[in-house]
């Protein structure tokens, strides 16, 4: 018989691993639950997966392609599509990610379970999503006959990075909001504001090349270069480790910190 | 094993939580403090206190949703903890999906819920309903839906809390009696403000006093002092549960006074739509908390209106002592009758003050102490 034992120390890490992984499939039973549920409300649910992404880019297409002339050395639907599905890979997983715990009061009150695991079956559900947007990209490159090519493997790596980028900030936040509950209206802005330092709609060729290296310490700045890269050859910056580096901490980061809240979130929501 | 055969092992259990006062300053307050005790497969716990005695939180720290401050709990076997009927459950998914996410969200494995699948179904009494959206069952399907999932569950350990006092009378027996038989697999721990739910139940009682000062008592039921902690625990209401909305009768007013040969109890209702076959009733339970009589009046067959409804309630039926009183309304649902209480807050009344009687009604047993039409006959006088 599995004999367990409760007491008021903390956790060895490890240990917690162990339960995570224990638990692995309630992240799977979150993640269809919100999944079910999104789609049993409605039959276009899943037509404003693709429609949101569509209208983005449309706006920029006509905005900063036909009005401002941006220069790209492939089409700019192209460049702009490659952006606009990993920014909202990352808006999604960080800010339901960051809501996770407020969201599903309910079940934490009355259940166990890892808490990691809500803000992770986050990442889950935006899999699915990213898989349809990306159909579609991979659509668009037949369209303009991308040929297909080895460095496109570069995707893997792009994408582990940005989902652990943003579960690891939706972590961070998810622990500082246990504290303080205000926090939360940090993601909203953080979105906001992060998407202007990110060369999402506009290429990085109209920053001066004298500042160009510090938009790179922004992890999702050198990610999705590092897709264009990959995929449209585009040169890619040594300062983009950086970026990579620091999205890396993050992620850690925000394992360790959540882990250490994570007893105190039910005596304190 | 070690010859040790404790499935639950609690020792110097405490828990203090800090609230801020206004001066910014942290004072403590203890939920449990000190607790110690053990299990053995196979019993089954009652823990009884007053609102605030630390009862809940017993639960959750066995549940491991909460913390412990100080001590342990050392637990050989799977807990299930049912801290609240439907949590989890989505209105919009189907009763099907909602068996599912619920069986899953309570750690079982989906082929497990599948081989119990048909019985949770069968048990619920939902019939073709399971395939539609849980939010257009009636109140009362849903809550048979979520005790059918709790039943088909297998654990070593089965915490309760609270979940026993809701739902209509008839569905509530079949769930006890399914409980009954899970019981002598698994060990269960009960918290529960219906006393009588928890002497049905259990063979071992757990007290926790509202003053941590005073302690608690860990005692099997036999020994268990019920009549002095009966006045504390039966003046406790239950959580409020609206499961009356969707019905379209409404309880405009209540109120029970003193006549002459006992009580005179008064309800005032609205009918809000039209005929349905529904009757109105009245429980009484006595201080324990036992129905001990239910009374109906006939068939509401009613036009839209407000309607006056009277009952006497003559001494004679009763014994001394405090009852209560609580109205509801009985009707068909898919074929099975269905017993809603029409308000959380029942009405009390008591008897045997006055007197009438030249012998203390207080020293005698009997739930009911009806006065029956005896003959005495003296038939050797001497």
């Amino acid at each position: 018989m599995n004999a367990r034992v409760i007491t008021s120390r903390p956790e060895k890490f490890r240990s917690y691993l162990k339960k995570v992984w224990h638990y692995r499939s309630m992240a799977w039973v979150l993640a269809k639950r919100d999944i079910k549920i999104k789609y049993a409300q409605s039959l276009v649910g899943i037509g404003w997966v693709v429609l949101q992404p569509l209208v983005a880019v449309a706006v920029y297409t006509i905005f900063f392609s036909r009005l401002l002339n941006l220069d790209t050395a492939y089409p700019y639907v192209l460049f702009v599509v490659s952006g606009v599905i990993f920014w909202s890979l990352f808006n999604y997983i960080f800010s339901q990610g960051s809501n996770a715990l407020l969201q599903n009061q309910d079940l934490i009150r009355k259940l166990y379970f890892p808490r990691v695991l809500l803000p992770f079956s986050k990442v889950l559900v935006a899999i699915t999503e990213f898989v349809i947007v990306f159909g579609l990209f991979l659509g668009l490159l037949v369209f303009y006959g991308i040929p297909p090519s080895l460095k496109w493997l570069v995707l893997i790596p792009v994408f582990l990075g940005i989902a652990s980028f943003g579960l690891g900030l939706a972590l961070l936040l998810s622990a500082a909001t246990i504290r303080n509950r205000d926090l939360h209206h940090f993601v909203p802005f953080l979105i906001y504001f992060g998407i202007w330092l990110t060369p999402v709609f506009y290429p990085v060729t109209i920053i001066p090349s004298a500042y160009a290296k510090w938009l790179y310490v922004n992890p999702m700045a050198s990610y999705i270069q590092w897709f264009r890269w990959g995929f449209f050859s585009e040169p890619i910056h040594t300062f983009s480790w950086t970026g990579i580096l620091l999205g890396l901490i993050v992620f850690f980061a925000g394992i360790f910190v959540f882990k250490a809240q994570e007893a105190k979130i039910a005596d304190s929501l | 094993m070690m010859g040790n055969s404790n499935i639950l092992e609690v020792k110097g259990l405490t828990k203090v939580f800090f609230r801020t006062t206004n001066e910014e300053k942290k004072e403590a307050f203890y939920a449990l403090k000190d607790l110690s005790f053990d299990l053995k497969k196979g019993q089954a716990l009652g823990v009884i206190g007053k609102n605030g005695s630390g009862k809940s939180t017993l639960l959750n720290i066995l549940s491991n949703i909460v913390r412990p401050s100080e001590g342990e709990v050392l637990v050989r076997g799977k807990v299930l903890s049912i801290l609240d009927i439907g949590t989890g459950m989505h209105p919009d998914l189907s009763g099907r999906e909602n068996v599912f996410l619920r069986g899953e969200l309570l750690g079982m494995a989906k082929q497990d819920i599948q081989k119990v699948y048909s019985d949770i179904v069968d048990f619920s009494e939902i019939g073709d309903f399971i395939e539609t959206p849980v939010k257009h069952y009636s109140s009362g399907m849903f809550l048979r839906l979520a005790f059918a999932i709790i039943v088909h569950l297998k654990a070593d350990i089965l915490l309760l809390d609270e979940v026993l006092s809701v739902g209509d009378i008839g569905f509530r027996e079949k769930v006890k009696h399914a409980l009954r038989a899970m019981s002598s697999e698994t060990t269960l721990i009960i918290v529960s403000h219906e006393i009588h739910t928890i002497r049905e139940f259990v063979d071992t009682i757990l007290y926790l006093g509202s003053d941590k000062e005073m302690g608690y008592i860990f005692s099997p039921k036999k020994d268990f002092p019920f009549d002095k902690f009966a006045a504390d625990l039966s003046t406790i209401q239950p959580e409020e549960v609206s499961i009356y909305e969707d019905r379209d009768v409404v309880l405009k007013n209540q109120k029970v006074d003193e006549n002459n040969t006992g009580h005179l109890a008064q309800f005032t209702l609205e009918i809000t739509s039209g005929a349905k076959e529904v009757y109105f009733g009245i429980q009484v339970f006595n201080d324990l908390d036992v129905p001990i009589l239910t009374s109906v009046c006939q068939e509401l067959k009613a036009h839209k209106g407000i309607y006056d409804v009277e009952v006497s309630l003559e001494e004679s039926l009763f014994g001394y002592g405090k009852y209560t009183i609580q109205c509801g309304l009985m009707f068909q649902e898919n074929e099975a009758w269905t017993v809603l209480p029409l308000s959380t807050e029942k009405m009390t009344i008591s008897y045997g003050e006055k007197g009438s009687k030249s012998y203390p009604k207080e020293v005698f047993n009997g739930i009911l102490q009806p006065t029956l039409d005896w003959t005495l006959t003296l038939t050797n006088p001497s």
